[in-house]
């Protein structure tokens, strides 16, 4: 806590999402990471902060796949805007 | 998530080069990303997600090979679905000069922090039924679910995001910043008024 680098609080928790995101260009990454390494309240907003992240994920995987029978339906679909030309 | 191959598997081929490698795939994403723009409401989606194939499939030879179909696909899904709702486009870019991402990105996560102060172990994060997080999402203004939805659930890049949403990358942040907060916030009153977290008082 008593040595930050480069950037202040304000500035890593301004950049955060994009470091979290891997979005920053590689010597911002490094000012953020070396903030985090160094300040006892930005690590564990962090923390918190991918950890809500990957909580979005999780409910992204559980969503639904498109229905078979939808599935079938665009590919005949499609197979009729072509022609309907089977080719095997 | 594999392709399935149920009884209705197709056995002829599509003759239009690379689509059914390249655009395919991507069905199940772009069902999802249909559902996500309509709310959940299932007859729309699949018919947005039929549209946006067959429209691929007409253009397909517009389509870069090799670059991104996924963004391409939730593109055009996009444009259709809006212009189905004859959105108004020019709403949303008076609201985009307003917000300052540095600015988003801080107020979100000041609300996380706040949802941490009453949640250090996270218990939060594993409460939640899959319907409560669908509600909340499907109660974003449409311009931060759906940079939500692209980047956080889709995982797409900044830059895939402006592409789709055909806006600058600030913006994408910008809007993505304010749909995490909008979302934290919901999800964090929705926890304290099922016992989740803890309510400020107790």
């Amino acid at each position: 806590m008593k040595e930050r680098p480069g950037l202040t609080c304000r500035e890593a928790v301004e950049q955060l999402w994009a470091y979290i995101d891997g979005e920053l260009p590689a010597g911002d990454a490094d000012r953020v990471h070396a903030h985090l390494d160094a300040c006892g309240a930005c690590s564990p907003q962090h923390d918190y902060q991918r950890a809500f992240l990957e909580f979005l994920k999780a409910q992204a995987r559980s969503g639904p796949g498109v229905p078979a029978e939808l599935r079938r339906r665009i590919f005949l679909r499609l197979l009729a805007e072509e022609g309907g030309q089977p080719t095997s | 998530m594999a392709q399935r191959e149920g009884a209705g598997a197709p056995v002829q081929r599509l003759s239009k080069p690379g689509f059914e490698d390249e655009a395919l795939p991507w069905m199940d994403a772009v069902y999802r990303f249909s559902l996500r723009l309509t709310g959940g409401n299932e007859a729309e989606a699949d018919d947005l997600t039929q549209e946006t194939f067959l429209r691929a499939f007409r253009h397909w030879d517009t389509f870069q090979r090799g670059t991104n179909a996924r963004s391409w696909l939730f593109t055009i899904c996009r444009n259709v679905f809006l212009r189905r709702r004859e959105r108004q486009v020019r709403r949303n870019e008076s609201l985009e000069s307003e917000l300052d991402f540095a600015i988003e990105a801080v107020a979100s996560a000041r609300v996380l922090h706040a949802l941490r102060q009453d949640d250090p172990e996270q218990r939060f994060f594993r409460s939640f039924l899959d319907a409560s997080i669908d509600a909340a999402i499907a109660d974003l203004p449409d311009e931060f679910r759906e940079a939500v939805v692209l980047s956080d659930m889709e995982g797409l890049s900044y830059a895939e995001i402006a592409d789709v949403l055909e806006v600058p990358v600030g913006t994408v942040k910008s809007r993505l910043y304010r749909g995490r907060r909008l979302l934290a916030k919901a999800l964090h009153d929705y926890g304290r008024e099922m016992g989740y977290v803890r309510g400020g008082a107790s």
